[in-house]
């Protein structure tokens, strides 16, 4: 009895033992994984840092400087309800983009007669039409405000989402889509229980790339147009030669989408993945 | 013949060193594109004033374009507002005045800083455009700082550029009454000889006379435009700077002197009549490219509202630091 629950109690210290050894084996890896990172961090804010000694602030502003234009900015409630604004432009931009894409690309897969408007006319012309072209037209048609800033940024994105759910459709498993054919003549139980489910990695791919995308035309829009938002905060920077004030908003930009690609649609992603495939 | 030779080789140096010597410095000037600029500078455009020490180049460009070419050092001599001194000198850029562009005209026909609004409008006052669409050029001009002060300080509301009691949206000026009659915006900041053509024109109706209320401020006219130059380009060429500012002050004179031959070749070309650029520097503003008596602590006064604004982030008390030790007085 006694020797076997010394063997019982050794096989526990050698399982804990190799328990340990896994653990720190995963944190090696997890610390080789990111050490690279962190040193370009470390890198890139030592260049920043060291050239910005011998450059004036309005070229290139210290760290420091930017730090604190940055806490004073983003604890301001003024400045904060323009980013509010223009984070309410993203997400209708990307949702409006996203919706009307998928509607063309799905109306093009079962009415194949506009397959060639659609592909070889209207997605090469919204590609090629420029963001600030938009930008003036949504202007005049719609004055100064956020309608005309949303318009012009869905635009610009359209041809992203028509382009890359397109693409999902086309690559779509035939045989999935025969099967469903024999289970349901319903098209809207077929696109709601196959089609979509199936397109799910071409619909994160897309509302992923618009999202990146869509940061950059809604603050050119923002700009050119006056509309409030982020684009004004660029404008105002500039003209007062505050270029940290330019700095802080780039910053602000980078963990918005840093923090919604990783934690929300990331997340979100495998979360699904799991189930759909993605 | 070594002897010819010889004395060719010292002919051409001496030739060399003379044409040397005696070549014209050249400066860049930058301006405004505006009638008054141009009729400012008309005579040194066109050689009616001249300095053979100096060469003088002038480009005209919209004041966003401006605000840049000030950044990046780009001309020699440019225009700038009362409140950019300080603000360049806190971006590292070094300016240094050498004399008052632009000054308001005290008196009561003085409009060239007002907000306007359409007749038919149902705003009566200031206090009518709280949360309503003001249209700029741009937001940190120094004549919209300026009436942003005069909101500010005469009528107690909030004026910063963002998240203030007015959303400003800034548009070019060819845009405001485009704007101002679809409805896309509630007051337009029409400013220099454009403010006093619209004026003149009646379609539209003042809701703020803002350089009335500068001079009750500041105590005498607004000095609103620098003529502002560069501290290390300054020091390296000291007289062709001295050549240059006294050249382009005798050209704002020339104007004074021959109104009726700068403003026949100036109106046209900015699609007004020579009568209204008359009227303009009449009772609207001078151009003096000099300092006046009350110039300097006007310049301190501006300051001190730019730092109220949060435009500013420390008002300088002393404008001894920003002063060109040539600078051109009146």
């Amino acid at each position: 009895m006694a020797i076997m629950e010394e063997e019982a109690g050794s096989k526990d210290i050698i399982a804990a033992e190799h328990v340990r050894r896994r653990r720190g084996f995963r944190f090696r890896e997890s610390l080789m994984d990111a050490l690279p990172a962190v040193l370009f961090l470390a890198t890139l804010l030592a260049i920043w840092k060291v050239t910005s000694g011998f450059m004036p602030p309005v070229l290139i502003p210290s760290p420091e400087r930017v730090v604190t234009r940055f806490i004073t900015m983003w604890s301001t409630p003024g400045f904060l309800s323009y980013a509010g604004m223009t984070v309410i432009h993203v997400a209708c931009s990307v949702a409006i983009a996203f919706m009307l894409g998928l509607l063309v690309a799905l109306t093009v897969q079962f009415v194949p007669l506009f397959r060639n408007a659609v592909y070889l006319r209207l997605a090469p012309f919204l590609n090629a039409f420029p963001g600030v072209g938009w930008a003036f037209l949504a202007l005049i048609w719609l004055g100064i405000n956020s309608p005309a800033v949303i318009f012009a940024s869905s635009a610009a994105l359209l041809p992203l989402a028509i382009i890359n759910l397109g693409a999902g459709l086309k690559e779509m498993n035939s045989e999935a889509l025969e099967m469903a054919l024999s289970f349901s003549r319903n098209r809207r139980r077929r696109i709601w229980w196959v089609m979509l489910p199936l397109m799910f990695p071409y619909m994160f791919a897309t509302l992923r790339l618009c999202f990146g995308v869509s940061w950059q035309i809604v603050l050119v829009v923002e700009l050119l147009s006056g509309a409030p938002g982020l684009g004004a905060v660029v404008s105002v920077a500039r003209q007062r030669y505050w270029t940290d004030m330019i700095f802080s908003v780039v910053v602000l930009i980078l963990i918005a989408v840093f923090v919604t690609d990783r934690l929300i649609f990331a997340r979100l992603q495998s979360r699904i993945g799991k189930v759909y495939n993605v | 013949m070594q002897i010819f030779r010889r004395a060719a080789l010292c002919a051409a140096i001496v030739l060399n060193t003379t044409a040397g010597a005696f070549a014209a410095e050249k400066i860049t000037v930058g301006a405004i594109s505006d009638p008054g600029y141009a009729s400012a500078l008309w005579a040194v455009m066109n050689g009616k004033v001249k300095d053979p020490a100096v060469e003088i180049t002038v480009n005209l460009m919209p004041i966003p374009a401006m605000i840049q070419a000030s950044m990046t050092k780009q001309y020699d001599i440019i225009p700038n507002g009362v409140l950019a001194i300080p603000q360049m000198a806190e971006a590292g850029i070094d300016p240094l005045v050498i004399g008052t562009m632009i000054r308001h005209i005290p008196g009561p026909d003085n409009h060239t800083t007002d907000l306007w609004v359409k007749n038919d409008s149902p705003i009566k006052s200031v206090k009518d455009l709280k949360g309503k669409k003001i249209a700029v050029t741009s937001l940190e001009a120094q004549d919209v700082v300026s009436r942003r002060a005069v909101i500010s300080e005469k009528y107690g509301m909030n004026a910063s550029a963002i998240g203030g009691d007015f959303t400003w949206v800034e548009i070019p000026a060819a845009q405001f009454e485009a704007a101002l009659e679809g409805g896309r915006v509630d007051a337009v900041a029409f400013s220099n000889v454009l403010a006093y053509k619209v004026d003149k024109s009646g379609k539209y109706r003042s809701v703020l006379q803002g350089s009335k209320e500068l001079i009750d401020m500041y105590g005498g006219p607004m000095p609103t435009v620098l003529e502002i130059g560069y501290k290390e380009k300054m020091a390296a060429r000291p007289q062709a700077y001295l050549a240059a500012a006294k050249l382009l002050r005798q050209s704002a004179q020339y104007m004074l002197t021959h109104q009726d031959e700068v403003f026949a070749d100036v109106a046209p070309k900015y699609d007004m009549t020579p009568d209204q650029l008359k009227g303009w520097f009449t009772s609207y503003a001078t151009m003096p490219y000099a300092l006046g008596p009350t110039d300097e602590a006007i310049f301190v006064k501006a300051w001190k509202s730019g730092e109220a604004l949060g435009v500013l982030q420390k008002a300088p008390t002393d404008v001894k630091p920003f002063m060109w030790e040539h600078a051109i007085k009146e």
